[in-house]
């Protein structure tokens, strides 16, 4: 049990996908102005990546590594992720047609964002078992969340803040991301 | 060569299987309208003036949602334009009216230059005109949106679009208020 | 566990959050008596100002009593005003106003006659008994009379307050007076203590509370004294009626934090205290109540501190309601300069007044005049380091800060979700910022917006259900039009049935008909010309060809009325008055031409001589005037109109003649005769003989110019167009042919010539027609 704590944890925090793997930063830069599409973006990746690292373990492991095609497997994983963000989008269109709107083109970008294709790929590297790819996915979902929705907040106080000139805007938030990205490194070692 | 069909027909088989799902997630999760037209018609302003194009705010909401652009409301302001643009999702951008029209008017009939021909009437999308025939006409502000439209229906040039004036109870405190500061704390008496 | 009234009855205190402890400089003011000013030469009474839509009920020139009503309204709320002083209204106008923004307020100013003469109704105070027989009805009703608001500051009806929804069990009694300088409620406290005490018997008769407190803040020991001994003298109960003695503390004397501080309970956020059963009197509200009650003395004069180190004689004075506030500068030797600030109520929640005209109020309760070095000077606003003072010191709990960081931002609705509007706008967190921001005047400023955007909203939904409801309409109306078209084509697809012989048969039937019965036939008529506008709007492309034949007949048709029916004719001519101008000039253009043709024609103008010569021509100009099947039909539209209201007084054998041509085209003959019918009227009514000159000569150069000198023609004829010279009228018209589009400019230019009546243009126009 604890061996999954500690993955949990591991992903979360230390090895956080966003700000110390660099992975998924394109989302991370472009929902983060506002708080309310950050929390719904955070909701929609957490579902699309615990999903797509699931079903990515399941495709690799019965359909991928019997027939022996490894060679497929970016492929295949490109199919799962972009089906299941499809049915996110469909399911969120459904729920919240403004948050459907708030999140626009970076909804359908969930498919490209690199760090659902990450964990699919890095749940292979690192040989986790079933239970291990569910909580993999789900770590880095909510590390990616946490990040994200800490970030925006900041972002809405930067909005209001008296930034000089040149750093107005991305510029900011760029060395607040930096910053950000710092404080995390923090983390390295907690989790032996 | 048939680890080449292999692979294509499983590919084939996953992607059949998840187009079917998909199929069948859109039939189930199926969006009736679009909510968004109500939601967008909801932050106008209602003044039915046609400034933007469309004869209407309800058109216009609808032209929104199908991805025309937030920035042709000037009786809407600026203000109107920003939850626009947060509402459907785009950036801001500068209103294609001046800043002259933005400022909130109401018409005004000069009475004793009326002639009574009612086309105001007929022109008011609100109808907050009164009168009749041959008879003066006269505005009611309080209903009177300033859409504009009353005005170039007149055959006598009778009606002015008159800034509103400011009262105590319209009064935004930010105008002209001389601050008044809090008693030093080290004064003592 | 005590109950709440064993613990009230026990003093027990409860700790208000937040509060701070500003020098109170109240000496200044508290050391001599309450005085009264002389007479001012002019007193202001502002008139919309507690309560909305008040009636004036005196006009310029009338003379009021002192304490007379002089407005009236039906509003529940409505508070009248009353004369402060006795003399004449001087005007009714617009006047500088005592408030923030320094709009001005419409205002009834009273010029004083010196002699301050009671009104009637003012009468010496009642004994106790007298007092006692009045019903609670009766008491309410002499309280709103007497105009009594809230005399802390925020100027809420009392009567308002004293009749509430639900069952009262605390009454607090408001002497608190937190704010620094202000010395009005103690001063009155120490002199009219028997009067307080009459009042809040009269507020605890009213609202028969369990309990009822008189909270003084321990500042004030001489009022808290002279207070207790005018309890023990006066009648009411003593078990349930104490005095608190509260500790210092601004702003305990807000009405949610003394609530707080006097029962632990909180009013919760939008709530009243009269939901908890708790209702909150200052004071000088309970003397002014006292007043009313015992001598019908309105609320026209409270005590007003007048303090600060630019005035020599700081004190508290009886100050009529409506005094200008230059005349209390003058007689207490204001000694600032233009610059120095006048500022009305305190210097934690007062502002400063843009004119030294502008009345006092009844809820000003200080005038405070500051010399340049006493208050904190103005600082530049740094940015806030986040020390969270504001958040200690805040007695409403909420987070200065965050509210202050969306109000900046102008994110209004965030504000909010932080309770922005449970502000008191108290000035603690401005008091204590140490980068001076003036936190509540962004919060004043966040407050106004969202009002003004929730006014907006409502502006919206209003045009929105007005707009819904207007199409409904619109669509209605097409609907039941349509529906009455389909109808009328339907009867006439009946009649077509029929044929030609048929048709004539049955007109040469109605002939006969209608000459043994007039009245009869009017109707007919009428309906005949309804049909036929149906016919027209239908099919107006056949009506195109046909116009001009049916004009044809039509006139024959007159002609022949003309022959036979000269005596019908004077009656016509004696009904034209009646008939009214076509309200579209449109029309007019049209209706111009046609009628002048058949007026003459029937030889129904008085000038008949005169138009006669120009008859060839004009018959061009008619015949040409149909080309335009539009034109056509609005005529036809005009002719129906017209028939209708000339029904009544069309002769039989003049309808017969339209009947006689009908069998060659039934219906454009009878929209026409209708037509000429009507015009003929109208035209020599409406057209002197010069006009009609003007225009016909014209007329047979082109239809269309012919139609736009008619207009002009007609216009001026309306507006009755003295100043325009004979002359203009003349040279526009003649001007038109020469070009169609200039021809139009310069009826433009004369139509608006002759409104406006600017002859200047008249140069320019004759430069167009060149």
């Amino acid at each position: 049990m604890s061996e999954y704590l500690l993955l949990l944890i591991g992903t979360v925090l230390v090895n956080n996908f966003v700000l110390v793997k660099f992975l998924g930063l394109c989302p991370f830069m472009g929902v983060s102005s506002k708080l309310e599409s950050a929390i719904g973006m955070s909701m929609a990746t957490t579902f699309v990546l615990t999903l797509a690292s699931v079903l990515s373990y399941l495709v690799n492991q019965y359909l991928l590594l019997p027939f022996d095609l490894d060679y497929l497997r970016t492929m295949s994983f490109i199919l799962v992720i972009a089906v299941v963000v499809q049915f996110t989008e469909m399911l969120v269109q459904k729920t919240s047609a403004s948050l459907y709107r708030a999140l626009g083109i970076y909804l359908p970008l969930i498919t490209t964002n690199c760090a659902v294709l990450g964990v699919a790929l890095l749940n292979i590297n690192e040989k986790h078992n079933f239970f291990q790819s569910a909580v993999y996915g789900f770590g880095a979902a909510v590390g990616f969340s946490l990040v994200l929705i800490l970030f925006s907040a900041m972002r809405e106080r930067l909005a209001a803040a008296d930034v000089p000139l040149p750093f107005r805007g991305g510029a900011i938030a760029m060395i607040t991301a930096g910053l950000m990205s710092l404080a995390f490194m923090g983390f390295t070692g907690l989790v032996k | 060569m048939s680890g080449i069909f292999i692979a294509i027909i499983l590919l084939t088989v996953l992607a059949l299987f998840f187009g079917l799902l998909l199929g069948f997630a859109a039939e189930k999760f199926k969006v009736e309208g679009d909510p968004l037209v109500d939601q967008l018609e909801a932050l106008l302003p209602q003044t039915q003036c046609g400034q933007c194009g469309y004869p209407g705010c309800r058109p216009y909401a609808e032209a929104i949602a199908n991805g025309d652009k937030i920035n042709k409301c000037p009786p809407g302001g600026a203000a109107t334009m920003e939850k626009l643009a947060d509402m459907a999702g785009v950036d801001p951008e500068p209103l294609t009216a001046t800043e002259e029209v933005q400022i909130k008017k109401v018409a005004y009939i000069r009475e004793d230059e009326c002639i009574g021909c009612t086309k105001c009437i007929q022109a008011c999308p609100v109808d907050a005109i009164l009168g009749t025939g041959k008879l003066m006409h006269t505005v009611i502000t309080d209903y009177c949106t300033g859409c504009d439209l009353c005005v170039e229906p007149c055959p006598v040039d009778c009606i002015d679009m008159l800034p509103v004036t400011q009262n105590i109870k319209t009064w935004d405190w930010k105008l002209n208020a001389i601050p008044v500061k809090t008693i030093d704390e080290d004064v003592k008496c | 566990m005590l109950t709440l009234f064993e613990q009230i009855d026990k003093g027990t205190l409860w700790r208000s959050t937040g509060g701070i402890h500003p020098p109170e400089r109240k000496t200044l003011s508290n050391r001599t008596p309450i005085k009264s000013l002389p007479l001012a030469d002019e007193y202001v009474v502002p008139l919309p100002q507690v309560g909305e839509s008040a009636i004036l009920i005196v006009k310029q020139g009338d003379y009021v009593a002192k304490g007379a009503i002089l407005t009236k309204g039906t509003h529940f709320g409505h508070l009248p005003a009353h004369a402060p002083t006795s003399g004449h209204v001087s005007c009714i106008e617009i006047r500088p106003g005592n408030h923030a923004s320094g709009l001005p307020v419409l205002s009834c100013v009273i010029s004083a006659d010196g002699l301050d003469t009671y009104d009637a109704n003012i009468h010496p105070a009642l004994s106790t008994n007298e007092v006692d027989q009045l019903t609670d009805k009766q008491l309410l009703t002499k309280i709103q009379q007497a105009g009594i608001a809230g005399l802390g500051g925020a100027a809420f009806p009392t009567h308002i307050k004293l009749s509430p929804a639900s069952d009262i069990e605390l009454v607090i009694i408001n002497g608190i007076e937190c704010e620094p300088y202000i010395t009005a409620d103690d001063m009155i406290m120490r002199e009219k203590s028997d009067e307080i005490l009459n009042g809040i018997a009269i507020i605890h008769r009213l609202l028969a509370p369990k309990r009822l407190i008189i909270a003084i803040e321990d500042n004030k020991p001489e009022a808290i004294e002279e207070m207790q001994h005018a309890l023990n003298r006066s009648s009411l109960p003593k078990d349930g009626v104490r005095i608190t003695s509260i500790p210092t503390l601004y702003p305990s004397g807000g009405e949610k934090q003394l609530i707080q501080i006097l029962t632990g309970q909180e009013v919760p956020s939008g709530a009243i205290p009269a939901q908890l059963g708790i209702v909150v009197q200052n004071v000088a509200t309970a003397y002014a109540i006292n007043e009313a009650i015992q001598r019908n003395y309105p609320l026209i004069e409270r005590v007003v501190t007048v303090t600060g180190d630019n005035t020599q004689l700081a004190g508290n004075y009886w100050i009529p309601i409506g005094t200008p506030i230059s005349h209390v500068l003058t007689q207490t030797q204001f000694i600032g300069g233009e610059h120095d600030k006048v500022i009305i109520g305190g210097p934690m929640m007062g502002y400063a007044l843009h004119n030294d005209n502008a009345p006092t109020l009844k809820g000003s309760n200080c005038i405070l005049l500051p010399a340049s070095d006493e208050l904190a000077p103005e600082q530049k606003e740094l940015p806030c380091v986040r020390c969270g003072e504001c958040a200690h010191v805040c007695p409403a709990q909420l987070l200065p800060q965050q509210l202050f960081w969306h109000a900046k931002a102008q994110e209004y609705d965030k504000a909010t979700s932080f309770n922005l509007a449970d502000c008191i706008e108290c000035g603690c967190c401005t008091y204590v910022c140490p980068s001076e921001i003036p936190l509540v005047e962004y919060y004043r400023i966040a407050k106004s917006a969202i009002k003004a955007e929730a006014e907006e909203k409502k502006q919206a939904e209003l045009a929105k259900q007005r707009f819904d409801l207007r199409t409904q309409r619109l669509e209605d109306e097409k609907r039941a039009r349509e529906e009455k078209q389909k109808a009328s084509a339907a009867r006439r697809k009946s009649n077509m049935s029929s044929s030609d012989k048929d048709a004539v048969a049955l007109a040469m039937a109605r002939i006969k008909a209608k000459k043994a019965a007039a009245n009869a036939e009017a109707d007919s008529a009428s309906t005949l010309s309804t049909r036929s506008v149906a016919d027209t709007g239908a099919e107006n492309k056949r009506k195109d060809i046909s116009a001009a034949v049916a004009r044809a007949k039509a006139k024959k048709a007159a002609q022949k009325a003309a022959a036979t029916q000269d005596d019908t004719a004077s009656n016509i001519t004696s009904s034209m008055p009646e008939t009214s101008a076509p309200a579209d000039e449109r029309q007019a253009k049209i209706a111009a031409a046609v009628a002048r043709a058949k007026a003459k024609k029937a030889g129904l103008k008085p000038d008949a001589a005169d138009s006669s010569t120009a008859n060839g021509s004009e018959n061009t100009g008619s015949v040409n005037a149909p080309v335009d099947d539009k034109k056509a039909r609005i005529a036809a539209t005009v002719a129906k109109a017209k028939a209708k209201k000339a029904a009544a007084q069309l002769s039989a054998d003049e309808a017969d003649t339209s009947t006689v041509s009908a069998p060659v085209d039934d219906k454009k003959a009878r929209i026409a005769a209708t037509i000429a019918k009507a015009k003929a009227k109208k035209a020599a009514a409406q057209l002197s003989a010069d006009e009609a000159n003007t225009s016909s000569v014209s007329a047979p150069v082109d239809d269309k110019k012919t139609r736009i000198a008619a207009t002009i023609a007609k216009a001026k004829a309306k507006k009755a167009a003295a100043q325009l010279s004979a002359d203009e009228a003349d040279t526009s018209t003649v001007s038109a042919p020469v070009d169609d589009k200039k021809a139009r400019i310069a009826a433009a230019v004369a139509k608006a010539k002759a409104k406006k009546a600017a002859l200047k243009i008249s140069t320019n126009t004759e430069h167009d027609k060149d």
